[in-house]
């Protein structure tokens, strides 16, 4: 940004500012005036409810809350009702008001204007009293939220049901319903010039290394921005490498996995508005495990990580290895699946590379149009797409059958990685790989890995390579990466960033007859 | 400090580790064979003594000045016009030196890819390595410690699936003609084990520096043991006719079958073969970036990064005019040159500062 543009843009905040808030201008004494300049603020805002009333019949008081955003019953039983019968106190202190009288059991007192409209944007009932120079706020917010479901992203088998829904409220108390120490930290902050977005940052006092979350903590004070509608706005405003395909933060929808990561002594940032929390830092090694991994037993969750390494390879390679050994390396394939091959071939018009780029994109094509339609014509899609793509196509003569198998298998891999952005990257970085099959063979798909492994060793998530345990290497923590050893194995955190607490558990906790039921 | 990232001993052993065996694997067993006939197993085993020498020098001259480099350190003891003819024929040397292995490496694939130009083969290798030039000595140790098991593993089990066919008479009649010819055969990987002088380069990074020696001495015992294996595999595998067979891994390869189905494997082998040469490469061509930088008192190295490259990629033709002198060089002067280079010249630059009793008296404080 040039100085001009800096300027114009200071100066532009600041008109905003004053349209939209008095900022710290304090209450008037007098109630009328309040009521005035609050009307002209909420001016043509047809939601926003103005309800004077009487204090026991003589102190004027006015009632400002927002349509829908309010518990209207609960108001109008514990504070309209009660105030009217009452009488206002005569040496007029605002808090004998919340000792005696009103039954609601989370009020605050409000200075200035500011406070006012935050509260009341809020969904808090804000009470403005005659001759008084505070307002007070009744927390009765209460609108219409999606209720706590299964997550739709990130299923399980075996393990709990519950995922995050669109209110931050409700995420804080199913990440505290399963972490009750009081050493979870929740630093709330507001982010997003007009909506003034409630965002989180999460943590566990003791375990987490506090440098990591002042980093964070300086990295979400500095984003200046209009609106926040979803974490993937604040994911891209903290990340190391804004160029990278690769997500740099880890978001889940379960309040599982946030705690186990919060465990592990790494953060998490909850945004209001959406069911995804953001958890930093993450590897690639985390972005392709579930959490259904630590509920399993641990040889056969070694086991499926094994599946999903493999598959997570095939979703990257297997299209350019497919075009690399027909186009370069034929000698490679055994002759009898050669000579099947070429046979399938022999009608294709296209050679490998575009036979593979072709149906690599309609299947890209088919995925997309998948998750965007209505769900009405969900079926009508999945028949044209496996007619188009696998019947008719081959008969056409326009692709070969084997194409169509591993553009099959490799649509299968893809989905196995359990998280979808690292999924989407992956699949990303397949084309690229597939030109350089195309043109230089065995000898392209390596250069291509090498440049994938030069760009990945230079990306850092929150300070923690991303590569972490393999390059560099770290043997203590191959035991929950390679394979998912046994809980009584896993006595020490992983390390993520300079002092962390190490020590997970007791030792010598491996389970068996002799140990017996004499705790002695 | 130029270079202000910092690698394990460990990382170190894994970088150097495949400089030495990306060559040596391909085209050992057969260049050892031509003077040690069967004894050709021993013939690493003398090299490795040179491979020990480098290193140890290397450390030495490291404990001496702590956080420089040989150019560096070249300037402390010798004074400046001395150190910069010294400086600038290192950087030649690094300079050739890679231009030849980049070629030989092209001269490899062109094999399997014969009509692609030579030129795109070199520039897309170079083109990745300055890649991890540019990410710096941190991003080279990661690649370096991914891709050890990926260039490891497959060998081994390529060692698992010929063993049947291995034929250990091949061996006998060992020292039928005394320990010379296998001493003969040590001339060329002399050269090779001399190159492990690169981590004078590495050491000023590294964090950990009281392992710096054990690394060291693991990589080049590791490069021995292999390159016994490979010669012994070969040799076991293919007796007399070792000598003729231009790259012995690859035929070991072809001769992998299992099942009708793993067949013909020698492009797999190739393609396992770039790593190693990714690393060798990367090595070099960091080594010849930072040492210009530090020659010509830089402030970063990045902006050398493309025109060494651009350097690099010109060499591969002026100073390598065909496949034919590429294996006269390999042969004779460059074993020779690289044991001057990486032997002999550091060896006199310490004993030099031994003499005159000159170490950096800073220490610590410049290094950081």
């Amino acid at each position: 940004m040039n100085r001009n543009a800096r300027k114009w843009w200071r100066a532009h905040k600041q008109r905003v500012q004053q349209q939209a808030v008095p900022s710290h201008t304090p209450l008037h004494k007098e109630l009328a005036e309040n009521e005035q300049q609050l009307r002209a603020l909420y001016d043509n805002c047809s939601d926003v409810v103005f309800r004077s009333f009487r204090i026991g019949g003589s102190t004027r008081a006015l009632v400002v809350y927002i349509d829908g955003l309010t518990n209207t019953e609960e108001l109008e039983r514990n504070v309209l009702s009660v105030l009217m019968k009452t009488k206002m106190p005569k040496d007029s202190a605002i808090g004998k008001l919340l000792d005696n009288v009103v039954s609601v059991s989370q009020t605050n007192e409000l200075a200035t204007f500011e406070d006012c409209l935050e509260s009341v944007a809020n969904g808090f009932p804000t009470l403005l009293i005659d001759q008084q120079e505070c307002a007070l706020s009744f927390g009765l917010a209460k609108w219409e939220k999606r209720p706590v479901e299964e997550p739709m992203a990130e299923g399980v088998v075996r393990g709990p049901r519950e995922g995050f829904t669109e209110s931050i409220q409700v995420n804080m108390a199913l990440i505290r319903r399963i972490i009750k120490t009081p050493a979870l930290k929740m630093e709330q902050m507001q982010i997003g010039g007009y909506t003034k977005t409630k965002v989180v940052l999460a943590y566990i006092d003791g375990i987490v290394d506090m440098d990591l979350v002042t980093e964070a903590r300086a990295r979400l004070n500095r984003i200046d921005i209009d609106g926040v509608l979803e974490s993937g706005y604040i994911e891209e405003l903290i990340e190391d490498h804004p160029a990278s395909p690769f997500p740099q933060i880890l978001s889940t929808e379960r309040p599982d996995v946030t705690c186990g990561n919060l465990l592990e002594g790494r953060i998490a940032i909850i945004v209001d508005g959406t069911p995804f929390v953001m958890i930093a830092p993450a590897t690639l090694f985390s972005l392709l495990q579930s959490s259904e991994d630590y509920y399993q037993r641990s040889i056969v969750s070694s086991a499926i990580r094994w599946l999903r390494f493999l598959f997570t390879g095939i979703s990257f390679l297997l299209p350019s290895l497919y075009v690399a050994l027909i186009t370069f390396h034929q000698e490679m394939v055994p002759t009898s699946l050669l000579i099947s091959m070429a046979a399938s071939r022999e009608a294709v018009p296209f050679p490998a590379l575009v036979e593979a780029l072709l149906m690599e994109v309609t299947f890209e094509a088919l995925r997309e149009a998948g998750v965007r339609l209505p769900k009405q014509i969900g079926a009508a899609i999945s028949i044209v797409g496996a007619l188009v793509i696998g019947q008719a196509s081959v008969q056409a003569g326009l692709v070969s059958a084997p194409m169509v198998i591993v553009v099959a298998i490799t649509g299968i891999a893809s989905f196995m990685i359990p998280h979808y952005i690292a999924g989407l990257a992956i699949r990303l970085l397949r084309i690229p790989m597939m030109f350089l099959a195309g043109s230089l063979g065995l000898l392209g798909i390596m250069l291509g890995i090498i440049v994938t492994v030069i760009h990945l060793s230079t990306i850092r998530s929150l300070g923690v390579p991303y590569l972490t345990p393999i390059g560099p290497m770290k043997f203590a923590e191959w035991k929950d990466t390679l394979v998912r050893a046994p809980w009584w194995m896993m006595n020490a955190r992983p390390h993520l960033t300079g002092d962390y607490q190490k020590i997970r558990q007791g030792a010598n906790q491996k389970p068996g007859p002799e140990k017996g039921g004499d705790p002695a | 400090m130029l270079e202000t990232g910092k690698i394990s001993a460990l990382q170190i052993g894994m970088l150097i580790y495949p400089v030495v065996m990306s060559t040596a694997m391909l085209s050992g067993p057969s260049l050892m064979a031509q003077q040690a006939q069967n004894d050709l197993w021993l013939s690493p085993l003398w090299a490795s003594l040179g491979g020990f020498f480098s290193v140890w020098i290397a450390i030495q001259l490291n404990k001496r000045f702590p956080g420089m480099s040989i150019i560096e350190l070249a300037r402390e003891i010798t004074g400046k016009a001395p150190a910069a003819v010294l400086g600038f024929l290192y950087l030649y040397v690094l300079l050739q030196a890679n231009a030849v292995i980049v070629r030989e490496y092209a001269d490899f694939i062109a094999y399997f890819l014969q009509e692609t130009p030579l030129v795109l083969i070199m520039g897309a290798l170079i083109l990745v390595c300055s890649l991890a030039v540019k990410g710096g000595i941190e991003v080279m140790g990661r690649t370096a410690q991914v891709f050890f098991p990926a260039f490891i593993l497959p060998l081994l089990m390529m060692i698992g699936l010929v063993f049947p066919a291995l034929d250990p008479g091949n061996l006998l009649p060992i020292l039928d003609k005394g320990l010379l010819p296998s001493v003969k055969g040590a001339y060329i990987p002399l050269g090779w084990f001399s190159e492990m002088f690169l981590i004078s380069y590495l050491l000023p990074s590294l964090s950990d520096r009281k392992y710096a020696a054990t690394s060291a001495f693991f990589a080049v015992v590791g490069a021995m043991l292999t390159m016994v294996i490979v010669n012994m595999v070969t040799l076991f595998l293919m007796g007399d006719a070792l000598d003729n067979v231009l790259f012995p891994i690859m035929d070991t390869a072809r001769y992998v079958n299992v099942a009708d189905f793993f067949e013909n494997m020698d492009s797999a082998v190739m393609a396992v073969w770039v790593i190693g040469v990714y690393v060798k490469v990367s090595m070099f061509y960091y080594a010849t970036v930072l040492g210009t930088a530090q020659w010509l008192n830089l402030t970063s190295y990045q902006p050398l990064i493309l025109p060494v490259g651009m350097l690099i990629l010109l060499f591969c033709f002026w100073g390598v005019p065909s496949v034919y002198i590429v294996k006269e060089a390999a042969a004779v002067a460059i074993p020779a040159l690289f044991v001057l280079f990486f032997c002999f010249i550091p060896a006199g630059l310490l004993l030099w500062a031994i003499v005159r009793g000159k170490r950096n008296r800073t220490e610590e404080a410049e290094s950081g």
